[in-house]
């Protein structure tokens, strides 16, 4: 992965609010026993992979552009584009599960749905957190 | 007491679930027009019907729905596409 400086940016203004809405929803997680305190829970933890998703994108359209004026070649921009693209996948892919897990919760009853949805969107927004932040 | 915004979304909400149904309600008479008597034509129906119902009421309840995750999760990846495309184009521009 590519290290650059990155001046304060929306990321970081994201990634604020994933953190809050994070806080709010271990919170909320505490005591959802109720069907009204599982939908708050689950609005939470979607507001919360919402905000992670939108810094990341963030992110990545200024590292791309960071990748582009960095090159010294359009081959090798190229290539260095690629190579961040095949290493950015998993990232993707963690969104993915993080949304799809969050559907299930919202389609369901049960306490394991709940957990693992937002066990996914509280994992999943500390570690964008570190992306972007080990990148500055 | 509701106020004004929400009656608007419950208004938009509603009047989107009555396109829903129009069109599951026309799918509905094309199916038993070609299938007169098929029971599993009928429960189709109202099993799509009951679908658009949940999801309204859901709306209404401001529950989060899998259609506001699906939309959340193809934002992500039509974003994802445009950065890959600005940032070719911006190559291309750099070398050209």
């Amino acid at each position: 992965m590519h290290t650059h400086r990155f001046p304060r940016s929306p990321a970081s203004t994201y990634l604020f609010l994933g953190l809050v809405c994070l806080g709010m929803l271990v919170t909320s997680l505490n005591s959802a026993c109720t069907r009204s305190q599982r939908v708050e829970t689950i609005q939470t933890s979607l507001l919360a992979v919402t905000s992670a998703r939108d810094g990341f994108t963030t992110w990545d359209r200024v590292h791309q552009q960071t990748i582009v004026d960095a090159a010294t070649s359009k081959e090798q921009g190229l290539a260095l584009l690629a190579d961040y693209r095949e290493k950015r996948r998993p990232w993707i892919e963690r969104f993915e599960v993080a949304f799809r897990a969050l559907a299930v919760a919202a389609t369901q009853t049960d306490e394991v749905s709940l957990s693992a949805a937002v066990a996914l969107a509280t994992e999943l927004v500390q570690a964008i957190e570190d992306l972007i932040k080990g990148s500055k | 007491m509701a106020d004004a915004t929400d009656v608007k979304h419950i208004l938009t909400i509603a009047a989107a679930a009555v396109d829903a149904i129009e069109s599951v309600t026309k799918i509905a008479r094309q199916t038993l027009d070609q299938k007169p008597g098929k029971l599993e034509a009928v429960l189709s129906v109202l099993s799509a019907i009951a679908a658009v119902g949940e999801t309204v009421a859901a709306g209404i309840r401001g529950e989060v729905s899998v259609e506001m995750v699906q939309d959340a999760l193809t934002e992500m990846r039509a974003t994802v596409t445009q950065n890959d495309l600005a940032a070719d184009t911006s190559l291309d521009a750099k070398f050209r």
